[in-house]
C-alpha cells in the first residue's frame, strides 16, 4: 500500500478530530450535528481537490508528448481515452476516500451501516462527475498554464460557495445563488441527507434532485466532445 | 569587500531573484485569488455564523496562511532552480559573492512578494466588513512570518532532491500545523477541548504566534487569557532562532551544491 493513504488518511482525522472540533464549539448548532454535517464536508472537499490536483495533472500530460504518447496509438477513440481517464481515477480516489467514509458512519450513525453501498455509490457519481468537470475545463483551454489558473480558480470557488463547511441557512443572501447552482453543493447535501443529518440544515430535496440530473448529462457531454479536439501530436485542435 | 559593497552585491542578487519569481504568475495569481476568496467568502459566511467577533479571528489567520504559501512558492522556485537545465540558481552561484547572499536574497524576495499581499488583504476586510484595519502593523507579523518562513523552506528545499516530496510539505506539514494553531480558532477555544499539552503545542506553534501577534498590533483583538506581553520574547526568540539556523544550513548547503 502506498504510503500517501495512510497520510491522507491521518489528515483527514486531524481535519475532523481537531479542525471541526473545535469549530463546532464556537456555531451556534448542536456539537454532535455539525461534526457530522463538517465531516462529511471535509472527506468530500479533500476528494475533490484530490481529483481536480491528480487528474488535471495527467490531463494536462496527455496535451504533451511525454508519457502519454503512446496511448494515442491505441486503437481507441479519443473520448474513451478520457472515459478510461476519468473511470480510472474516480476508482482509485475511491479506494482513498471510502474507507474514512464507512468508519465516520460506523462511528456517527451505526444504524445507517446498511446504507453504506448507497452512500459509496453517491461517492463514486461524485467522482465520476468531478472528473468530468476537470476534463471539460482542460479541453476547452488548451495551455497547461491557463489551465492551472483555471483549476484553482473552479476549485476554491466551488469549495467555498458550496454547503461543505456551512449550511444554507447561514450563507449571506448574495452568495445564495452561486451555492445554488453550485454541483458540490447538492452532492454533499445528498451524502449528508442520507448519512442521516438533520434535514433542516440541508438544500431543498426538490432542487438537489433536477441540478444532479442536469450536471451528470452536461458534463459528460462537454468532456467527450471536446476531447475530440486532440490531435495525433496530443495538441488541441 | 567593503560593506557598500557587500549591500550593492545583496541587492542586486534580490533584485534578481525578485524578478525571476514575478515571472511565475501563475503562481502569484492562485495564492492570491485563494486568499481574496477565503477572507471574502469563507471569513464572511463563518463570521455570519459565528459572530462578527470571528472575523477579528479569521482575517489575521488568512492573512499569514497566505505569507506562508507564498514564502513556499519564493523558496520552490529558489531551491529546484538546481534541478532544471536553465534553472536561475546555477547562473547565481557562478557570481562573485559569498553563497549565503544566494539565502538571504531569497529571503528578501520573499518579504517583497508578501508586502503584495497587505494591500489586497486590507482593502478587501475595509470593503467586505467597513472597519478600519491598522495596515501598517499587520504588514510587521506577515513580514517577520515571510522571513523566517521562506528561511526555513529554502534551507529544506535545498537539502530535498524530490520536487514532489518538497510540495508534501505544503499538502501535510503546513496545513497540519494551521489546524493545530490559533489561524482559525483562539486558543481559549482550544483550551475547553483539548488537554494542556495540546493547547501549549497549539499556543506556541509558530504560526500561533504569527497570527496572536498580527490580531494584536492590527488593533482587532487583545491578548488572550494564555498569552500576555511576554508572547513578543517568545516569537522574537522562535523567530531569531528559525532563522538563524535556517540561513546556516542553507549557506552550508549552497557552498557544497556543485
Amino acid at each position: 500500500m502506498s504510503t500517501v493513504y495512510p497520510l491522507r488518511w491521518s489528515m483527514l482525522g486531524l481535519q475532523i478530530g481537531f479542525f471541526a472540533y473545535v469549530l463546532s464549539l464556537m456555531v451556534p448548532i448542536d456539537r454532535y450535528i455539525y461534526i457530522q454535517y463538517i465531516s462529511m464536508g471535509i472527506i468530500y472537499m479533500t476528494m475533490y481537490s484530490s481529483i481536480i490536483g491528480a487528474l488535471g495533472d495527467l490531463i494536462v500530460s496527455l496535451f504533451r508528448r511525454e508519457l502519454y504518447f503512446y496511448i494515442y496509438s491505441l486503437p481507441l477513440r479519443r473520448f474513451e481515452i478520457v472515459l478510461a481517464l476519468v473511470l480510472g481515477y474516480s476508482a482509485l480516489e475511491l479506494t482513498t476516500y471510502a474507507p474514512p467514509l464507512a468508519a465516520l458512519i460506523m462511528i456517527t450513525s451505526p444504524s445507517l451501516i446498511a446504507s453504506l453501498p448507497l452512500l459509496i455509490l453517491v461517492m463514486a457519481a461524485f467522482a465520476i462527475i468531478i472528473g468530468c468537470l476537470v476534463a471539460s475545463i482542460s479541453f476547452s483551454i488548451g495551455k497547461p498554464w491557463q489551465i492551472y489558473i483555471a483549476f484553482t480558480l473552479v476549485s476554491e470557488v466551488f469549495t467555498r460557495f458550496s454547503t461543505a463547511y456551512y449550511p444554507y441557512n447561514y450563507i449571506v443572501d448574495i452568495y445564495r445563488p452561486l451555492v445554488i447552482i453550485n454541483p458540490l453543493s447538492h452532492l454533499i447535501n445528498l451524502a449528508q441527507s442520507m448519512a442521516g443529518i438533520d434535514r433542516s440544515l440541508l438544500l431543498d430535496p426538490g432542487l438537489t434532485i433536477p441540478i444532479l440530473i442536469s450536471y451528470a448529462v452536461i458534463l459528460p457531454l462537454i468532456a467527450f466532445t471536446l476531447s475530440e479536439r486532440i490531435s495525433e501530436g496530443g495538441r488541441l485542435v | 569587500m567593503t560593506w557598500r559593497g557587500s549591500l550593492a552585491r545583496l541587492l542586486l542578487i534580490s533584485y534578481i531573484q525578485i524578478l525571476i519569481n514575478l515571472r511565475s504568475y501563475a503562481t502569484i495569481f492562485n495564492i492570491l485569488s485563494i486568499a481574496a476568496l477565503d477572507l471574502g467568502v469563507y471569513a464572511l459566511i463563518m463570521s455570519n455564523m459565528i459572530g462578527s467577533k470571528y472575523e477579528g479571528i479569521i482575517v489575521p489567520g488568512i492573512t499569514i496562511f497566505s505569507v506562508i504559501t507564498s514564502s513556499f512558492a519564493v523558496a520552490r522556485n529558489i531551491a529546484f532552480s538546481r534541478i532544471l537545465p536553465t534553472g536561475f540558481l546555477k547562473y547565481m552561484l557562478s557570481y562573485p559573492m559569498p553563497r549565503i547572499y544566494i539565502a538571504v536574497g531569497g529571503i528578501i524576495c520573499s518579504a517583497f512578494q508578501s508586502l503584495i499581499f497587505i494591500p489586497i488583504v486590507s482593502a478587501i476586510y475595509i470593503a467586505l466588513y467597513d472597519r478600519k484595519i491598522e495596515i501598517i502593523l499587520l504588514s510587521i507579523p506577515a513580514l517577520i512570518t515571510s522571513i523566517v518562513f521562506s528561511s526555513l523552506f529554502i534551507a529544506i528545499g535545498l537539502h530535498i532532491n524530490n520536487i514532489i516530496s518538497y510540495n508534501r510539505i505544503m499538502v501535510y506539514i503546513v496545513p497540519a500545523m494551521s489546524i493545530i494553531s490559533t489561524l482559525y480558532y483562539p486558543i481559549e477555544v482550544i483550551a475547553k477541548a483539548f488537554p494542556e499539552w495540546v493547547v501549549m503545542i497549539a499556543a506556541y506553534n509558530p504560526l500561533s504566534l504569527s497570527a496572536e501577534i498580527a490580531r494584536s498590533m492590527a488593533g482587532l483583538l487583545s491578548h488572550t487569557m494564555i498569552y500576555d506581553y511576554s508572547i513578543y520574547h517568545i516569537y522574537a526568540l522562535e523567530s531569531l532562532a528559525i532563522l538563524s539556523s535556517s540561513i546556516a544550513i542553507a549557506s552550508k548547503r549552497l557552498r557544497t551544491i556543485y
